[in-house]
Protein backbone atom coordinates (compact mmCIF):
# COMPACT_ATOMS: atom_id res chain seq x y z
CA UNK A 1 0.00 0.00 0.00
CA UNK A 2 1.14 3.34 -0.94
CA UNK A 3 0.41 4.95 2.24
CA UNK A 4 2.01 2.17 4.15
CA UNK A 5 5.16 2.84 2.02
CA UNK A 6 5.39 6.78 2.02
CA UNK A 7 4.65 6.71 6.05
CA UNK A 8 7.46 4.05 6.47
CA UNK A 9 9.97 6.19 3.78
CA UNK A 10 9.08 9.42 6.60
CA UNK A 11 10.22 6.82 9.08
CA UNK A 12 13.66 5.78 7.98
CA UNK A 13 14.71 9.42 6.52
CA UNK A 14 13.85 10.74 10.22
CA UNK A 15 15.88 7.76 11.72
CA UNK A 16 18.43 7.79 9.91
CA UNK A 17 20.76 10.84 10.39
CA UNK A 18 22.56 11.79 7.32
CA UNK A 19 21.08 11.70 3.51
CA UNK A 20 20.03 8.12 1.83
CA UNK A 21 20.14 7.68 -1.69
CA UNK A 22 17.38 6.35 -3.67
CA UNK A 23 19.09 3.03 -3.65
CA UNK A 24 19.66 2.63 -0.56
CA UNK A 25 16.20 3.10 0.44
CA UNK A 26 14.76 0.80 -1.84
CA UNK A 27 16.80 -1.77 -0.48
CA UNK A 28 15.78 -0.95 3.28
CA UNK A 29 12.45 -0.85 1.89
CA UNK A 30 12.42 -4.18 -0.49
CA UNK A 31 10.73 -1.96 -3.43
CA UNK A 32 12.66 -0.86 -7.17
CA UNK A 33 14.19 2.60 -7.17
CA UNK A 34 11.79 3.45 -9.57
CA UNK A 35 8.99 2.77 -7.05
CA UNK A 36 11.12 4.64 -4.04
CA UNK A 37 11.50 7.95 -6.59
CA UNK A 38 7.48 7.85 -6.56
CA UNK A 39 6.95 7.59 -3.43
CA UNK A 40 9.72 10.43 -2.69
CA UNK A 41 7.99 12.85 -4.49
CA UNK A 42 4.45 11.65 -2.67
CA UNK A 43 5.87 12.35 0.43
CA UNK A 44 7.86 15.69 -0.50
CA UNK A 45 4.51 17.20 -2.14
CA UNK A 46 2.66 15.82 1.43
CA UNK A 47 5.00 17.37 3.63
CA UNK A 48 5.32 20.49 1.60
CA UNK A 49 1.74 21.36 1.18
CA UNK A 50 0.77 20.36 5.26
CA UNK A 51 0.56 24.10 7.02
CA UNK A 52 0.93 22.16 9.77
CA UNK A 53 4.36 20.41 9.12
CA UNK A 54 7.63 22.00 9.87
CA UNK A 55 9.46 19.43 8.00
CA UNK A 56 10.06 19.22 4.35
CA UNK A 57 12.05 16.50 2.32
CA UNK A 58 15.09 17.73 0.54
CA UNK A 59 17.31 16.04 -2.06
CA UNK A 60 21.41 16.89 -1.92
CA UNK A 61 24.63 15.80 -1.66
CA UNK A 62 23.23 12.38 -3.95
CA UNK A 63 20.82 11.82 -1.52
CA UNK A 64 17.69 12.45 0.54
CA UNK A 65 16.93 14.02 4.12
CA UNK A 66 14.41 15.40 6.50
CA UNK A 67 15.07 19.41 6.90
CA UNK A 68 13.15 22.26 8.12
CA UNK A 69 11.21 24.53 6.33
CA UNK A 70 12.99 27.82 5.57
CA UNK A 71 10.16 29.70 6.83
CA UNK A 72 11.20 28.27 10.39
CA UNK A 73 14.55 29.73 10.27
CA UNK A 74 14.22 32.40 12.45
CA UNK A 75 13.62 30.04 15.68
CA UNK A 76 15.83 26.85 14.42
CA UNK A 77 18.92 29.12 14.50
CA UNK A 78 18.17 29.96 18.11
CA UNK A 79 18.28 26.68 19.01
CA UNK A 80 21.54 24.98 16.88
CA UNK A 81 24.50 26.26 15.22
CA UNK A 82 23.86 27.07 11.61
CA UNK A 83 25.61 28.89 8.53
CA UNK A 84 23.26 31.85 8.18
CA UNK A 85 22.36 32.93 4.69
CA UNK A 86 24.19 36.46 4.31
CA UNK A 87 26.84 35.45 6.86
CA UNK A 88 29.27 34.20 4.48
CA UNK A 89 31.90 36.97 3.87
CA UNK A 90 32.43 38.22 -0.18
CA UNK A 91 36.46 36.97 1.04
CA UNK A 92 35.04 33.38 1.87
CA UNK A 93 32.30 33.51 -0.98
CA UNK A 94 34.92 34.23 -3.57
CA UNK A 95 37.23 31.50 -2.09
CA UNK A 96 34.49 28.52 -1.98
CA UNK A 97 33.56 29.56 -5.40
CA UNK A 98 37.17 28.97 -6.36
CA UNK A 99 37.30 25.51 -4.56
CA UNK A 100 34.37 24.35 -5.81
CA UNK A 101 35.00 24.77 -9.52
CA UNK A 102 39.09 24.29 -8.89
CA UNK A 103 39.38 21.36 -6.42
CA UNK A 104 41.58 19.92 -5.25
CA UNK A 105 42.95 23.27 -5.08
CA UNK A 106 46.19 24.56 -2.83
CA UNK A 107 45.96 27.58 -0.72
CA UNK A 108 48.76 28.91 -3.48
CA UNK A 109 46.27 28.50 -6.32
CA UNK A 110 43.80 29.90 -4.99
CA UNK A 111 45.75 33.44 -3.84
CA UNK A 112 46.99 33.38 -7.61
CA UNK A 113 43.82 33.78 -8.89
CA UNK A 114 42.03 35.93 -6.13
CA UNK A 115 45.41 38.15 -5.94
CA UNK A 116 45.26 37.99 -1.56
CA UNK A 117 45.79 35.92 0.80
CA UNK A 118 43.26 33.52 1.85
CA UNK A 119 44.43 32.13 5.15
CA UNK A 120 41.52 33.64 7.16
CA UNK A 121 38.72 32.83 4.45
CA UNK A 122 40.07 29.38 4.38
CA UNK A 123 39.86 28.71 7.93
CA UNK A 124 36.27 30.19 8.07
CA UNK A 125 35.23 27.93 5.20
CA UNK A 126 37.22 25.03 7.25
CA UNK A 127 35.42 25.66 10.70
CA UNK A 128 31.75 26.02 9.07
CA UNK A 129 32.95 22.53 7.20
CA UNK A 130 32.02 23.72 4.05
CA UNK A 131 35.26 22.33 2.79
CA UNK A 132 38.01 19.99 3.88
CA UNK A 133 41.90 19.31 3.66
CA UNK A 134 42.01 16.29 0.91
CA UNK A 135 45.56 15.11 0.36
CA UNK A 136 48.68 17.01 -0.39
CA UNK A 137 49.51 17.77 -3.92
CA UNK A 138 52.88 16.44 -5.44
CA UNK A 139 54.41 19.22 -5.51
CA UNK A 140 57.37 21.02 -4.14
CA UNK A 141 56.50 21.53 -0.47
CA UNK A 142 54.05 18.96 -0.73
CA UNK A 143 50.80 21.83 -0.01
CA UNK A 144 47.45 20.86 1.38
CA UNK A 145 44.78 19.99 -1.33
CA UNK A 146 41.42 21.16 -0.59
CA UNK A 147 37.90 20.47 -1.49
CA UNK A 148 34.25 20.87 -1.24
CA UNK A 149 32.31 19.11 1.52
CA UNK A 150 28.52 17.58 1.41
CA UNK A 151 27.97 20.01 4.21
CA UNK A 152 28.49 22.41 0.69
CA UNK A 153 26.15 21.19 -1.60
CA UNK A 154 23.24 20.50 1.23
CA UNK A 155 24.36 24.36 1.56
CA UNK A 156 23.70 25.03 -2.10
CA UNK A 157 20.90 22.49 -3.01
CA UNK A 158 23.41 20.23 -4.89
CA UNK A 159 23.56 16.92 -5.81
CA UNK A 160 27.22 16.69 -6.98
CA UNK A 161 29.98 19.56 -8.20
CA UNK A 162 29.18 18.80 -11.77
CA UNK A 163 25.58 20.14 -11.26
CA UNK A 164 27.29 23.47 -10.45
CA UNK A 165 26.63 26.17 -13.56
CA UNK A 166 29.24 25.99 -15.86
CA UNK A 167 32.11 28.58 -15.25
CA UNK A 168 32.07 30.07 -18.32
CA UNK A 169 28.64 31.63 -18.04
CA UNK A 170 30.30 34.11 -15.32
CA UNK A 171 32.16 35.87 -17.72
CA UNK A 172 31.11 39.37 -18.86
CA UNK B 1 28.62 75.88 3.64
CA UNK B 2 25.27 75.16 4.97
CA UNK B 3 23.82 71.90 4.39
CA UNK B 4 24.16 68.99 2.41
CA UNK B 5 24.78 70.96 -0.43
CA UNK B 6 28.05 72.65 0.85
CA UNK B 7 29.38 69.24 1.68
CA UNK B 8 28.79 67.86 -1.82
CA UNK B 9 31.05 71.09 -3.11
CA UNK B 10 33.86 69.76 -0.69
CA UNK B 11 34.03 66.31 -2.20
CA UNK B 12 36.95 66.05 -5.02
CA UNK B 13 36.43 65.86 -8.22
CA UNK B 14 36.88 61.95 -9.10
CA UNK B 15 34.05 60.36 -7.64
CA UNK B 16 36.79 58.38 -5.23
CA UNK B 17 34.42 56.17 -3.06
CA UNK B 18 36.87 54.90 -0.58
CA UNK B 19 34.81 51.33 -0.39
CA UNK B 20 36.64 48.29 0.99
CA UNK B 21 37.84 45.84 -2.10
CA UNK B 22 38.85 42.74 -2.04
CA UNK B 23 42.49 42.92 -3.62
CA UNK B 24 43.41 44.92 -6.26
CA UNK B 25 41.72 42.78 -8.98
CA UNK B 26 38.67 43.52 -7.43
CA UNK B 27 39.33 47.56 -7.55
CA UNK B 28 40.82 47.11 -10.98
CA UNK B 29 37.72 45.54 -12.06
CA UNK B 30 35.76 48.38 -10.19
CA UNK B 31 37.55 51.09 -12.07
CA UNK B 32 36.95 49.30 -15.26
CA UNK B 33 33.57 48.40 -14.89
CA UNK B 34 32.13 51.70 -13.63
CA UNK B 35 33.66 53.80 -16.61
CA UNK B 36 32.60 50.85 -19.03
CA UNK B 37 36.06 50.22 -20.55
CA UNK B 38 36.33 47.04 -22.40
CA UNK B 39 38.27 44.47 -20.59
CA UNK B 40 40.51 43.20 -23.17
CA UNK B 41 41.63 46.81 -24.36
CA UNK B 42 42.62 48.72 -21.16
CA UNK B 43 43.58 52.10 -21.26
CA UNK B 44 46.66 51.48 -19.14
CA UNK B 45 47.19 55.35 -18.34
CA UNK B 46 44.50 56.30 -17.26
CA UNK B 47 43.78 53.16 -14.97
CA UNK B 48 47.22 53.20 -13.41
CA UNK B 49 46.70 57.19 -12.73
CA UNK B 50 43.21 56.02 -11.11
CA UNK B 51 44.55 52.86 -9.31
CA UNK B 52 47.53 55.44 -7.79
CA UNK B 53 44.72 57.86 -6.98
CA UNK B 54 42.81 55.28 -4.70
CA UNK B 55 45.99 54.28 -3.18
CA UNK B 56 47.03 57.81 -2.41
CA UNK B 57 43.37 58.81 -0.71
CA UNK B 58 43.63 55.71 1.53
CA UNK B 59 46.91 56.66 2.63
CA UNK B 60 45.45 60.73 3.31
CA UNK B 61 42.87 58.69 5.39
CA UNK B 62 45.45 56.62 7.25
CA UNK B 63 44.33 53.35 6.25
CA UNK B 64 46.58 50.84 6.00
CA UNK B 65 47.84 49.50 2.28
CA UNK B 66 48.07 45.82 1.84
CA UNK B 67 51.55 45.13 0.22
CA UNK B 68 49.46 43.16 -2.70
CA UNK B 69 47.91 46.36 -3.66
CA UNK B 70 51.46 47.90 -3.54
CA UNK B 71 52.60 45.10 -5.86
CA UNK B 72 49.77 45.63 -8.24
CA UNK B 73 51.08 49.41 -8.62
CA UNK B 74 54.29 48.30 -9.46
CA UNK B 75 52.56 45.57 -12.37
CA UNK B 76 50.26 48.69 -13.61
CA UNK B 77 53.60 50.98 -13.84
CA UNK B 78 55.81 48.64 -15.42
CA UNK B 79 52.48 47.31 -17.97
CA UNK B 80 52.38 51.32 -18.51
CA UNK B 81 56.38 51.77 -19.18
CA UNK B 82 56.62 48.61 -21.53
CA UNK B 83 53.97 50.23 -23.80
CA UNK B 84 55.86 53.49 -24.22
CA UNK B 85 58.49 51.87 -25.26
CA UNK B 86 59.29 52.01 -29.32
CA UNK B 87 58.84 49.08 -30.93
CA UNK B 88 62.34 47.03 -31.56
CA UNK B 89 63.77 47.47 -35.19
CA UNK B 90 64.83 43.61 -35.76
CA UNK B 91 62.43 40.87 -36.94
CA UNK B 92 63.61 38.04 -34.32
CA UNK B 93 63.31 40.99 -31.53
CA UNK B 94 59.83 41.97 -32.22
CA UNK B 95 58.34 38.28 -32.42
CA UNK B 96 59.71 37.93 -29.19
CA UNK B 97 58.35 40.89 -27.63
CA UNK B 98 55.29 41.43 -29.50
CA UNK B 99 53.00 40.13 -27.35
CA UNK B 100 50.75 42.59 -25.59
CA UNK B 101 52.47 43.75 -21.55
CA UNK B 102 48.69 44.26 -20.63
CA UNK B 103 48.45 40.75 -21.50
CA UNK B 104 49.03 38.87 -18.22
CA UNK B 105 46.96 41.35 -16.39
CA UNK B 106 43.60 40.74 -18.77
CA UNK B 107 43.76 37.06 -18.59
CA UNK B 108 43.74 37.22 -14.71
CA UNK B 109 41.28 39.95 -14.30
CA UNK B 110 38.50 37.66 -16.70
CA UNK B 111 39.55 34.23 -14.51
CA UNK B 112 39.38 36.26 -11.29
CA UNK B 113 36.23 38.00 -12.20
CA UNK B 114 34.04 34.67 -13.21
CA UNK B 115 35.04 33.46 -9.82
CA UNK B 116 33.60 36.86 -8.12
CA UNK B 117 30.16 36.68 -10.32
CA UNK B 118 30.04 33.10 -9.23
CA UNK B 119 30.36 33.92 -6.02
CA UNK B 120 27.68 36.37 -6.27
CA UNK B 121 25.27 33.85 -7.22
CA UNK B 122 26.53 31.58 -4.44
CA UNK B 123 25.27 34.29 -1.87
CA UNK B 124 22.13 34.61 -3.98
CA UNK B 125 21.21 30.82 -4.04
CA UNK B 126 21.98 30.13 -0.13
CA UNK B 127 19.92 33.36 0.65
CA UNK B 128 16.96 31.76 -1.63
CA UNK B 129 17.61 28.17 -0.06
CA UNK B 130 17.33 29.81 3.62
CA UNK B 131 17.85 28.08 6.81
CA UNK B 132 17.59 24.28 6.06
CA UNK B 133 18.29 22.36 8.96
CA UNK B 134 18.62 19.00 9.23
CA UNK B 135 18.07 16.95 12.53
CA UNK B 136 21.35 16.63 14.75
CA UNK B 137 22.70 20.24 14.83
CA UNK B 138 24.93 21.18 17.17
CA UNK B 139 22.83 23.66 20.19
CA UNK B 140 23.16 27.12 19.84
CA UNK B 141 25.34 28.74 22.49
CA UNK B 142 23.02 31.30 22.86
CA UNK B 143 20.57 28.96 24.20
CA UNK B 144 22.41 27.76 26.76
CA UNK B 145 23.00 31.04 28.38
CA UNK B 146 19.80 32.34 27.40
CA UNK B 147 19.11 34.47 30.58
CA UNK B 148 15.61 35.20 30.63
CA UNK B 149 14.40 31.57 29.67
CA UNK B 150 16.37 29.92 32.41
CA UNK B 151 15.14 29.39 36.18
CA UNK B 152 17.17 30.20 38.69
CA UNK B 153 18.45 26.82 39.83
CA UNK B 154 20.10 26.89 36.54
CA UNK B 155 21.15 29.90 36.47
CA UNK B 156 23.24 29.33 39.31
CA UNK B 157 24.66 26.49 37.95
CA UNK B 158 25.85 28.23 35.25
CA UNK B 159 27.31 30.84 37.12
CA UNK B 160 29.63 28.36 39.04
CA UNK B 161 30.63 26.85 35.91
CA UNK B 162 32.02 29.84 34.59
CA UNK B 163 33.64 31.02 37.81
CA UNK B 164 34.80 27.19 38.23
CA UNK B 165 36.40 27.68 34.91
CA UNK B 166 38.10 31.08 34.99
CA UNK B 167 39.79 30.16 38.55
CA UNK B 168 42.86 31.37 38.99
CA UNK B 169 45.58 30.85 42.31
CA UNK B 170 46.50 34.26 42.77
CA UNK B 171 49.96 34.59 43.53
CA UNK B 172 51.61 37.12 45.64
CA UNK B 173 55.69 37.89 45.13
CA UNK B 174 57.13 40.23 47.06
CA UNK B 175 59.26 42.65 45.16
CA UNK B 176 62.10 41.72 43.87
CA UNK B 177 62.21 38.09 46.09
CA UNK B 178 65.44 36.23 46.03
CA UNK B 179 65.65 37.16 42.47
CA UNK B 180 69.46 38.10 42.53
CA UNK B 181 70.02 34.81 45.01
CA UNK B 182 67.96 32.42 42.54
CA UNK B 183 70.31 34.08 39.41
CA UNK B 184 73.29 33.13 41.39
CA UNK B 185 71.90 29.32 42.20
CA UNK B 186 71.07 29.00 38.51
CA UNK B 187 74.90 29.98 37.33
CA UNK B 188 76.21 27.51 39.89
CA UNK B 189 74.12 24.97 38.30
CA UNK B 190 74.89 26.12 34.83
CA UNK B 191 79.24 26.08 35.76
CA UNK B 192 78.62 23.33 37.10
CA UNK B 193 76.66 20.71 34.79
CA UNK B 194 77.43 23.09 31.72
CA UNK B 195 73.85 22.93 30.62
CA UNK B 196 70.64 22.18 31.76
CA UNK B 197 66.61 21.69 30.62
CA UNK B 198 64.39 24.47 31.90
CA UNK B 199 61.36 22.83 32.92
CA UNK B 200 63.89 20.50 35.23
CA UNK B 201 63.83 23.48 36.92
CA UNK B 202 59.88 23.57 37.66
CA UNK B 203 58.30 23.07 41.39
CA UNK B 204 55.11 22.88 42.61
CA UNK B 205 56.13 26.27 44.39
CA UNK B 206 54.58 28.46 41.81
CA UNK B 207 56.52 31.57 43.09
CA UNK B 208 59.81 29.31 42.60
CA UNK B 209 58.22 29.02 39.59
CA UNK B 210 58.19 32.34 38.62
CA UNK B 211 61.19 33.39 39.77
CA UNK B 212 63.74 30.98 38.25
CA UNK B 213 61.82 32.08 35.04
CA UNK B 214 62.18 35.75 36.01
CA UNK B 215 66.40 34.45 36.82
CA UNK B 216 66.83 32.91 33.48
CA UNK B 217 65.53 35.73 31.40
CA UNK B 218 67.43 38.30 33.44
CA UNK B 219 70.85 35.41 32.78
CA UNK B 220 70.13 35.37 29.00
CA UNK B 221 69.53 39.14 29.17
CA UNK B 222 73.09 40.11 30.34
CA UNK B 223 74.06 37.29 28.12
CA UNK B 224 75.38 35.02 31.08
CA UNK B 225 74.67 31.90 29.51
CA UNK B 226 72.73 30.68 26.01
CA UNK B 227 69.01 29.52 25.70
CA UNK B 228 68.11 27.89 22.88
CA UNK B 229 64.44 26.51 22.18
CA UNK B 230 63.71 24.69 18.68
CA UNK B 231 60.44 24.17 18.85
CA UNK B 232 56.94 26.15 20.24
CA UNK B 233 56.40 24.33 23.46
CA UNK B 234 59.47 22.92 23.16
CA UNK B 235 61.83 22.31 25.80
CA UNK B 236 64.56 25.08 26.38
CA UNK B 237 67.95 24.22 26.88
CA UNK B 238 70.53 26.79 28.68
CA UNK B 239 73.87 26.81 27.77
CA UNK B 240 77.12 27.77 29.40
CA UNK B 241 78.51 30.29 26.71
CA UNK B 242 81.33 29.01 24.87
CA UNK B 243 84.77 30.34 25.56
CA UNK B 244 83.75 32.95 26.92
CA UNK B 245 84.46 33.69 30.64
CA UNK B 246 82.44 35.59 32.65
Amino acid sequence: LSSELVRSLQAILFAAANPMSSEELGKVLEISVERVAELLTELGLKMLNDEYCGIQLDESAGGYRLVTKPETGVYIEKVTQIIKPGSLSIAALETLAIIAYKQPITRAEIEAIRGVRVESPLNTLIERELIAEVGRKDAPGRPVLYATTDQFLSLFGLNSVQDLPPLEQYQE
Amino acid sequence: LTGKQGWKRLKPSLDVRLEVYEGPLDLLLHLIQTQEIDITDIPISLITEQYLEYLASMEEMNLEIGGEFIVMAATLLSIKARMLLPRPVFQEEAAAIDEDPREELVRLLVEYSKFRNAALQFDQVFKARGILAPRGGKPSIKVIYQLESQDPKNLRQAFREVLESAKTEEVYLPVDWDLSKRIEELMTLIESQGRFIFHKLLSPDRRLVIVSFLAILEILRRGLAHGEQNQAFGPITIDRKVGEAF
